[in-house]
């Protein structure tokens, strides 16, 4: 079947099987290699992208049910080159190490942000809940994000 | 040394901003499953359903007749290419000489071993042929229990071997007569739980064999990248020199990825055959089931004390569960012996060491490999001690700890301390959790019913990577290893260093930059560092290359400034040459080479033109070019005597204290965790940021081992937690903020003072035990796991207060 979606503003089309997910069309057929597979799942997180808006699992829906849609994924966070103020964030508070979680965690982030521009720790940490960090203990990226939330306008 | 330096360092010391962030943070990372091939084939694993079973046969038909599906690799082909099975325990050759697929071929080991590797046009047909080949098993009695493995009448992990057991007794000073003398012997049988770390990206390999260089390229996802490309040689009967291993970004390890050359050996079998290239990626259910699993401990233990709270000795009888792949020495059962008494000033003991098979996934390093257990083990029985002795869990701890005027402390192994104060330590931790306000608190809080408990654990850490260790159990084993640098300055002044290292989150890039930043007196923004490694095109290394044991802190850290203190010698004589003036009075800072005193100066892009481009006007003898390549080895004493277990098996060793603050719900038995501090001797860091993120990682993994982390086998020998949702790892709603303190005592031994850091020791998983521990001690319980669950803390303090009430009043 043929898949048609916008992603990062760009269109991609492409003959697919109806069993294609959608984290495998973007990796694998628009070669958007920032978005990751961590689990088999749904669980860690690192696969997350914004789908009309919404932050979501890839991994656990279809291309074919991204048909149409608007897609962002990591790569179309930082604009002209410029880090988004939530990256910018994560890079001064050292919010990631190896990096692998980190893509999923920044698109998760800027979901809650746009949903919750001030949040409380609390809410942070809950905002994220669905995103597995194995490095940093998390406290740097909640820290990350507060930052930016005070820095006002993240997107 | 070091100290004396420090005040002349611009960059080293300094929270730089990492260089591999703008990548990593913009989707631009290259992990090794984002490479890609043309004319790339996909491959899939499938694993044994058993976990003890002989392989009858295995029909592959059905599955290679599928469209799509190119090749089904197994076992029984495999046998032809060489003997598939890890060396008999008893005497293996070099680890690095297997010819090891990590493939069944005759029976199968544990459940998710490898029986087939099916390789496909894309990975969805790959694993629809997974389940199109037949596989007929004999099921066969699985050895579970590492206690009942060690009968003579159980039955066999590895049918070559006349045991499931490898058995060592060490002795140290006159345990003896240290007991003899004892006011009080505490006596436990404790538990080191089995885990798994799980980096958040899997094992993932890709090989491609040009027929045309007959070279193997092989990315993948390993720590010992450089042993790798030996072992992956031995197994293709190909020659070092024609394997070329990379990997850019590494997605976390933890020393989860120390072993997988196995499946390394298996890819690039399957890729020089097809003469195409084959990508793996692991899914995570066959990464929890059968990439590596943490070592699983059983001690029987004693410790003893003099009233005072002084320690005399200890003994302990180790029963290491390593699973199903054996080392060359056990794995994880032989680290404490660079550091048998931990933090502690005593020198009698005896440690008897059974290393014992079972049909479950074999062990590998995690953090603080063989080292948690142990501190586990220590920490445990002198929590015992303190509670029988009435002292304070803190007060004993500093009455027997090693003190600085003992500095560099021999411990009775042999064990050479690189410095640091453990009073001090201790004090730090104490003042960041206000340990005394708590007692008084918990004091309170015990009158209303509350159960509140304060933990305190020390750990320690012995890295810097000696392989040497191995010699204990393997004579001919090397003994030693060392880390390597290059730096090049082009033609057109640009300067690239690389490092025979690998970062897994370590910041490798920005903290050699700043070191070389240092040396050569330019900003780090000016010295590009090679990200990762690729052993055609990296600093050339032995094959110990990688990122293992503290590693980077220690060898990597003497790499980089030996090649930087060359180079800069270098340019210091060409920019003499320019300025007609001796080295001795010229300065390197700012990207010039200048005349002490004067406005007289001469970039370096000058120098650099001179020495590659303006071969003509230098001297005959003087070599042309601006390369440095420079092969770094510790100074490490020359062994005792290692086959009676003594030398000096590392060259740092990091201590850190936590302290826990830890209330058990009594309705629910959910511990819940109010404040924790950890703090640790960290060495010179290099760059305090990053050392500071390694230590919280340090920090939140161990309270998730204690609460959350654990690998369940059922009695058929199942792994019950083979995805995240049953074996939990903490998102950032279940851990607690928490503090950690850095203090740099600079190791007396390393280059820069540096010492491994970001390993803990375990400590902050003890604190967290043992403030349970304290929290239970009026209900009268015990805990001798170094893991527990709200429900098995539930059904503790049931069964504590049943036993209260049944007793008689009075008692």
């Amino acid at each position: 079947m043929r898949v048609s979606m916008m992603i990062n503003g760009k269109s991609y089309s492409a003959e697919v099987e109806p069993r294609l997910l959608l984290v495998d069309f973007i990796r694998d057929i628009c070669s958007l290699t920032g978005t990751h597979v961590g689990c088999d799942t749904g669980n860690c997180g690192a696969c997350t992208v914004l789908v009309d808006g919404r932050s979501i699992k890839s991994c656990s829906m279809l291309a074919a049910q991204g048909d149409g849609r608007e897609i962002v994924t990591i790569e179309g966070i930082a604009q002209n080159g410029q880090l988004s103020l939530l990256q910018e964030s994560f890079r001064t508070h050292h919010g990631l190490q190896c990096g692998f979680c980190t893509p999923g965690m920044i698109i998760a982030a800027t979901y809650l942000l746009s949903k919750n521009p001030n949040p409380s720790e609390e809410e942070v940490r809950q905002g994220i809940a669905g995103n597995i960090c194995m490095c940093t203990g998390y406290q740097r990226i909640v820290d990350a994000v507060l930052h930016a939330a005070s820095r006002g306008n993240i997107t | 040394m070091a100290d004396e330096l420090k005040p002349t360092y611009r960059w080293i010391g300094k929270p730089v901003k990492r260089k591999e962030d703008l990548r990593l943070l913009t989707g631009r990372g290259r992990f090794t499953g984002d490479v890609k091939l043309l004319g790339m084939s996909h491959a899939q694993i499938l694993h044994s359903p058993y976990a003890h079973a002989r392989i009858r046969k295995i029909d592959t038909s059905n599955a290679l007749s599928l469209s799509g599906v190119i090749d089904v690799i197994t076992g029984a082909e495999i046998v032809n290419v060489g003997p598939p099975s890890p060396p008999s325990p008893a005497e293996g050759p070099y680890d690095r000489a297997l010819r090891d697929f990590g493939i069944a071929a005759e029976k199968v080991k544990f459940a998710g071993e490898a029986v087939a590797l099916v390789v496909a046009e894309d990975k969805y047909i790959a694993e629809d042929a997974l389940e199109l080949v037949e596989v007929d098993y004999e099921p066969l009695q699985p050895v579970l229990d590492p206690e009942q493995a060690m009968r003579p009448d159980a039955p066999r992990v590895h049918d070559e071997a006349s045991d499931n057991r490898r058995f060592r007794r060490f002795v140290y000073g006159d345990p003896d007569q240290a007991f003899s003398q004892a006011d009080l012997v505490v006596r436990s049988r404790l538990h080191f739980h089995r885990y798994g770390v799980t980096p958040l990206e899997t094992f993932a390999a890709l090989a491609w064999w040009d027929d045309s260089t007959e070279v193997l390229t092989l990315w993948a996802t390993t720590d010992h990248i450089g042993e790798d490309a030996f072992r992956v040689a031995h197994a293709l009967g190909l020659r070092p020199e024609q394997v070329r291993t990379v990997c850019q970004d590494l997605g976390g390890s933890f020393g989860n990825k120390s072993y997988m050359s196995h499946y390394n050996s298996l890819i690039s079998y399957a890729s020089k055959k097809l003469k195409r290239p084959v990508k793996w990626i692991m899914t995570r259910t066959g990464h929890l089931q059968a990439s590596s699993h943490g070592n699983e401990h059983i001690f029987y233990a004693q410790m003893a004390f003099k009233k005072d709270g002084t320690i005399l000795g200890m003994r302990e009888r180790l029963i290491s569960d390593e699973g199903c792949r054996p080392g060359g020495e056990p794995r994880g059962a032989m680290n404490w012996i660079r550091q048998p008494t931990t933090v502690y000033d005593f020198s009698n003991l005896e440690v008897e060491v059974n290393a014992v098979a079972t049909n479950k996934c074999p062990v590998a390093p995690l953090r603080s490999f063989g080292k948690q257990q142990h501190c586990f083990l220590v920490e445990s029985l002198i929590e015992e001690g303190a509670r029988k002795l009435g002292m304070d869990p803190a007060q004993i701890r500093r009455k027997n700890l090693i003190r600085p005027e003992q500095m560099p402390f021999k411990n009775p192994s042999g064990g050479i301390y690189d410095g640091g104060d453990y009073p001090a330590l201790l004090d730090k931790a104490v003042k960041m959790v206000d340990y005394e306000g708590w007692r008084a608190r918990q004091a309170v809080l015990r009158k209303e019913g509350r159960y509140v408990g304060v933990g305190v654990a020390f750990g320690l850490q012995s890295g810097g990577n000696n392989r040497a260790q191995k010699t204990i159990w393997r004579p001919r084993a090397e003994s030693g290893n060392t880390g390597s640098a290059m730096i090049v300055i082009d033609s057109e002044g640009d300067i690239r260093v690389s490092v025979d290292s690998i970062s897994r989150g370590n910041s490798h890039e920005t903290t050699a930059a700043q070191i070389v930043a240092d040396i050569l007196g330019v900003d780090p923004d000016m010295v590009y560092v090679s990200p990762g490694f690729d052993r055609f095109g990296t600093a050339y290394g032995d094959v110990a290359s990688g990122t293992h044991g503290d590693r980077f802190a220690v060898v990597h850290h003497g790499a980089l400034l030996g090649a930087a203190a060359r180079m800069r010698d270098r340019l210091l004589r060409l920019g003499g040459l320019l300025l007609e003036s001796p080295a001795e009075e010229l300065d390197l800072c700012d990207g010039k080479v200048s005349v002490k005193g004067s406005d007289r100066s001469v970039t370096l892009r000058r120098i650099a033109q001179l020495a590659w481009l303006d071969s003509g006007i230098l001297p005959q003898d003087w070599e042309a070019g601006l390369v440095v390549h420079y092969v770094y080895h510790a100074p490490l004493p020359r062994l005792e005597s290692p086959e009676m277990g003594r030398g000096n098996f590392a060259l740092t060793y990091t201590p850190s204290v936590a302290i826990a603050v830890v209330e058990v719900d009594e309705g629910t038995g959910n511990p819940k965790v109010l404040q924790f501090a950890c703090a640790e001797d960290a060495g010179r860091c290099i760059n305090p940021m990053v050392v500071e993120g390694q230590v919280q990682g340090q920090v939140a993994h161990q309270i998730a081992t204690a609460l959350y982390e654990r690998h369940v086998y059922d009695s058929n020998g199942q792994l019950l937690t083979s995805t995240f949702k049953d074996h939990l790892v903490p998102t950032a709603a279940d851990l607690p903020r928490f503090e950690c303190g850095i203090i740099e005592t600079p190791s007396l031994f390393t280059p820069l003072g540096t010492r491994g850091m970001g390993e803990g020791g375990g400590a902050p998983l003890i604190a967290v035990i043992n403030a349970i521990r304290d929290a239970l001690a009026p209900l009268g319980v015990q805990i001798n796991d170094s893991h527990i669950t709200p429900a098995e803390l539930f059904q503790l303090i049931q069964n504590a207060k049943k036993e209260k009430s049944s007793r008689p009043k009075g008692e």
